[in-house]
């Protein structure tokens, strides 16, 4: 494609493409910039969540910005600026890409019912039904008011919960709150960052 | 800092990159044929540089980069320099050549005195033509003198050449640890020194959402690093991306994304050699 007049006009009034002052030939570079496929990518600066290490990562996001494109994560990088890790990723914190955008994520509930080898679908409405209904249960049949010296303890023994190291502060402090209401004292939310 | 791209070595493989480069992307064989011939130059006066018991002796008594050249190690080579443009640059630039070859040797002299006060400094609003002639010539002295001059270690994010002041030409992606650390390549004197990612070298800006790095699926290895609040951006050459890269040449050679650059309404904080 050959350059408009405009488009050497343009060129020719800012000093940033002098090129076609010098006297060499541009339109093999513009026919080239027809033809170029441009992404945009934005670098965030995040946190490695996995471990109490806490390095720095930097996670690129292609996307143009328009509102009805979901960006998409391409790669995650260790952030060489970061004074922990200077760049470097364990193999775990190296495969954070995929714990973004995996088509093997779980994206509905499973329930394998006791006894069952299969994992079967289930509603949310259903899980979260049942699970209300077994945590109630297992609650009223084995909650804890006092222990063997007679003292007030309203604790919930048979009831544990284990987070995981991607759940958010926000997620966590639900959590907390939610379990200590329940009287839980086995709870493990890994925030460790 | 890193240690600069200097020495013959150095030049042997802007060479052979150009080379390379010509021969792979037909847009730029023009601009990089013509380079080919400058770096021939340069080498030569690089290794003459080296040599010259004049410039060696002097060294000790540099107290900065910018301190006045020395005239009877350079003049001698300025005449065939520019009879070596006149011979392979495109024709505005040739004339340019031939015109600087008649005028006395004072005025070559103030023009070169000129551009090496006042290089990636004070010189915005010079074309890249008017100063082309004198900073083709000087990168290797300034290049040399910048490998002899002590470097104090970094304790803060320099936006300008820790060792001459001029702009940054270029950033480099150099990897470390699973990453890429990034320098800036100074317009100058080509020495690299240690920068901050995702901080826009020009206004300072820090906002992620205002730094996009653009990346054309043909040329992956070059990034336009854009700041949207100064409109200014920078060419960074990811060495993470192609090891084989040298950021000096590959920068002539993404003459396309220079154009891009500028349909976009982003303007480019120092340009190179070439104007691009």
């Amino acid at each position: 494609m050959n350059p408009t007049r405009r488009d050497f006009l343009k060129l020719t009034t800012i000093g940033g493409a002098a090129a076609a002052v010098f006297g060499f030939d541009l339109k093999p570079a513009f026919a080239q910039l027809r033809t170029l496929k441009i992404a945009r990518a934005s670098e965030t600066r995040s946190t490695c969540p996995y471990c109490a290490v806490g390095c720095g990562t930097i996670i690129y996001t292609i996307g143009d910005r328009a509102k009805n494109v979901t960006a998409q994560v391409v790669h995650v990088e260790g952030d060489p600026d970061h004074p922990t890790n200077r760049g470097t990723l364990c193999p775990k914190g190296s495969s954070l890409q995929q714990e973004i955008m995996n088509d093997r994520r779980l994206l509905k509930p499973l329930v394998r019912r006791p006894g069952g080898t299969e994992w079967q679908d289930i509603s949310w409405d259903d899980a979260i039904n049942e699970i209300a209904a077994q945590v109630k249960k297992t609650r009223d049949e084995t909650f804890v008011e006092k222990d063997a010296a007679g003292r007030t303890v309203n604790r919930l023994e048979s009831v544990a919960w284990i987070g995981g190291c991607t759940d958010t502060n926000e997620f966590n402090y639900l959590v907390v709150k939610s379990m200590r209401a329940l009287g839980v004292v086995h709870l493990e939310n890994q925030a460790r960052v | 800092m890193t240690t600069a791209q200097t020495g013959a070595s150095d030049y042997d493989a802007r060479m052979r990159r150009a080379e390379r480069l010509s021969a792979e992307h037909l847009f730029a064989t023009e601009f990089l044929d013509f380079y080919k011939h400058i770096a021939a130059f340069q080498k030569t006066l690089q290794v003459n540089l080296a040599g010259s018991s004049t410039v060696k002796s002097g060294r000790a008594s540099v107290a900065g980069l910018r301190d006045p050249f020395d005239r009877t190690v350079l003049l001698p080579h300025f005449r065939g320099f520019l009879s070596l443009i006149e011979q392979h640059a495109p024709p505005a630039l040739g004339e340019s050549a031939h015109q600087m070859s008649l005028l006395p040797s004072d005025s070559w002299i103030a023009h070169l005195e000129a551009y090496w006060e006042h290089a990636g400094k004070y010189d915005q609003q010079v074309g890249a033509l008017a100063q082309f002639l004198a900073r083709a010539f000087l990168e290797p002295y300034a290049e040399f003198r910048a490998a002899e001059t002590a470097r104090a270690p970094l304790v803060m994010t320099m936006r300008l050449c820790p060792l001459c002041g001029a702009r940054p030409l270029l950033g480099v992606l150099r990897p470390e640890g699973d990453g890429g650390k990034r320098f800036l390549l100074c317009s100058f004197c080509s020495q690299e020194w240690e920068f901050r990612r995702i901080l826009c070298p020009t206004c300072g800006e820090e906002a992620e959402g205002k730094l996009p790095v653009y990346v054309a699926e043909q040329l992956p290895h070059i990034r336009v690093e854009a700041c949207d609040t100064c409109r200014f951006y920078l060419r960074t050459v990811d060495l993470t991306k192609d090891g084989r890269a040298v950021p000096l040449v590959d920068d002539l050679a993404a003459i396309p994304l220079t154009l891009w650059a500028h349909e976009k309404g982003y303007a480019r904080l120092q340009p190179n050699l070439m104007g691009t």
